[in-house]
């Protein structure tokens, strides 16, 4: 399968990044050579494998429902470019 | 109208987004009571920092399962967990934690009753295991939008129908079945103003005996019941008033206005639903043993609908009282108390559904917290049933009671409302009324039968209701002869 301008286009609309123009075609190529990889895992022979979701046979880990981290308002925020009323502010984003 | 309007079929699925009533998140340990100060209740988890890691709630498997087994549906022996993958400010880590191909419940079935009474049945496609996301407050913040995350990571279950659903009324008896049963099975606390339980329509229409679906407008978010049957007629009628012009409805997000009753485009899906899901590499997938889900239907309670069953055919109660008490599982499970004390489940529902109720009402009382428990009710209505104390000094020991911890028979004695049994008191008053009122008893000995209930009033006004209608009765027309 070959990448061209519109998928690149289209993912970049997905992964929401502006590319400069000169990035475009070092991507396309890297994207391609990614499929031709993905490709490639097609001709190994998996018909005795069930397919899986995960690599690793492990069980899902649970944890007793119980609270077990208090109020971390003022630390969070700190890390936040932007905060006001214990809200973390964002460019303003309505539908 | 009405003609246009028969020759299309409305077809509607529903997606219901029921919080489950935990005390952390889904994937971290954060507390998620409603309510809180904006981001007091989240953690570096559920906002995403980098290096986190989520681990699983056991107790929202639990509860997902229950609810599988409640509806009858298949519970996976193997769930997994993806991302759906998309940005939104809500939505710190660029995808949500939902169940996508595999989720932990397929199938079921929801029983509903119409308003008149039939019965609707409900086809689930399946419910599935998924995290909230945080809130966006738009209107607090000078060219900027808040973000608080104390509902990120909320777990949620999402229950979503086949589209088998032709009425904007079936659509909400569904609703109130399964926000019921929810409530009745203890995993959600049913709270439509604070968000626990919210749907989203599919809405489409197609001729009349036509087996294609039309193009579907998904109104989002509807949180009261009114609002869900005024947004969905709202969007049947404009789906038909599209398709009588010709024209293609087009498939998209809708918001339903209340104060305009009526929707409108929130988003075109053609471009924006492309969530890429694949499974959370973070979260290997859930495997559930038959033992842990027999654990979990041991903890089933009796449902709504089987109580519903047994209320109409084994104790005879109406279709109205079965379906009022079995309802709300609280008052239900109240009434099921009083009957076994009372020995008398017509007479209980009548009470429970009557005075006690009305009591609670007044008093602005939730079940729980009567000050009536119900072995102290179901005394007095089994001296009542025995004919211990008559129907009108219940209601005065009731009164009585409410106000008290006395049992029955404490408060009939404190109020001196004890029957009279002594059966030559009662004669002697008989005939002293007998005396008193010679003309009434002359006419009542000439046919006038309609004065028996004169003096048996007199003698109950004269003992305060105590004595036994039936016992007065009968010395009355011994006195006449009879």
């Amino acid at each position: 399968m070959a990448i061209n301008d519109d998928d690149l286009d289209k993912l970049c609309f997905l992964a929401r990044l502006a590319l400069n123009e000169g990035d475009r075609a070092p991507l396309k190529s890297d994207l391609q050579r990614m499929l031709g990889f993905v490709d490639s895992l097609r001709d190994a022979d998996v018909g005795d494998c069930a397919p899986m979701a995960h690599p690793h046979d492990s069980d899902l880990r649970r944890r007793v429902d119980a609270v077990s981290s208090g109020d971390q308002c003022d630390q969070l925020t700190a890390l936040a470019p932007a905060a006001s009323a214990g809200m973390f502010l964002v460019p303003k984003v309505i539908e | 109208m009405s003609a246009a309007v028969d020759a299309w079929e409305a077809v509607i699925g529903l997606e219901v987004h029921v919080q489950l009533r935990t005390a952390s998140k889904m994937f971290s340990g954060a507390a998620t009571a409603y309510g809180a100060e904006a981001n007091c209740q989240a953690n570096v988890v559920d906002v995403a920092l980098p290096g986190v890691l989520p681990v699983v709630n056991a107790e929202a498997i639990n509860k997902a399962i229950r609810f599988g087994l409640a509806v009858g549906g298949d519970i996976s022996a193997d769930s997994v967990f993806d991302r759906k993958n998309y940005f939104y400010p809500d939505l710190p880590k660029g995808y949500q934690l939902s169940q996508f191909a595999q989720p932990i419940v397929a199938g079921g079935l929801v029983h509903a009753r119409r308003a008149d009474g039939s019965l609707l049945q409900v086809q689930l496609t399946r419910a599935h295991l998924e995290e909230d996301a945080g809130k966006s407050i738009h209107d607090a913040f000078a060219g900027a939008t808040g973000v608080d995350y104390n509902r990120a990571g909320t777990p949620l279950l999402e229950v979503v129908t086949e589209p088998v659903l032709h009425s904007a009324a079936d659509a909400v008896a569904y609703l109130k079945a399964l926000h019921t049963l929810v409530r009745w099975l203890g995993i959600c606390d049913g709270n439509m103003q604070e968000g626990s339980f919210r749907c989203d329509a599919n809405v489409s229409v197609r001729p009349r005996g036509s087996d294609q679906l039309g193009v579907r407008s998904e109104v989002k978010n509807v949180n009261s019941f009114r609002f869900v049957e005024k947004a969905i007629s709202y969007e049947i009628e404009r789906h038909i008033r599209l398709c009588e012009r010709g024209e293609q409805p087009v498939q998209e997000t809708r918001l339903y206005d209340a104060a305009r009753d009526q929707t409108r485009s929130m988003r075109s899906k053609e471009y924006a639903e492309d969530y890429r899901y694949f499974p959370d590499p973070d979260l290997p997938p859930l495997r559930l043993s038959e033992a842990e889900i027999a654990a979990q239907r041991e903890q089933l309670p009796e449902l709504p609908q089987q109580r519903y069953r047994r209320y109409l055919e084994e104790l005879g109660l109406s279709d109205y009282d079965a379906d009022l008490l079995s309802t709300e599982r609280a008052l239900s499970d109240y009434y099921e108390q009083v009957a076994a004390a009372a020995g008398d489940a017509k007479l209980a529902a009548n009470w429970v559904l009557g005075e006690f109720s009305a009591a609670l009402n007044s008093a602005q009382l939730n079940v729980e917290d009567s000050p009536l428990d119900s072995a102290r009710l179901g005394g007095l209505l089994a001296k009542l049933a025995s004919k211990e104390i008559n129907g009108k000094i219940a209601k005065k020991v009731f009164e009585a009671m409410w106000r008290s911890a006395d049992s029955a028979a404490e408060a009939i004695d404190r109020l001196g409302l004890k029957k009279i049994d002594d059966s030559a008191a009662l004669a002697a008053m008989v005939d002293q009324l007998i005396a008193q009122h010679p003309e009434q008893w002359a006419q009542l000995q000439q046919g006038q039968d309609k004065l028996l209930q004169f003096f048996i009033g007199q003698a109950m006004r004269a003992t305060r209701g105590q004595a036994d209608a039936g016992v007065l009765q009968g010395m009355i027309r011994d006195r006449l002869g009879q």
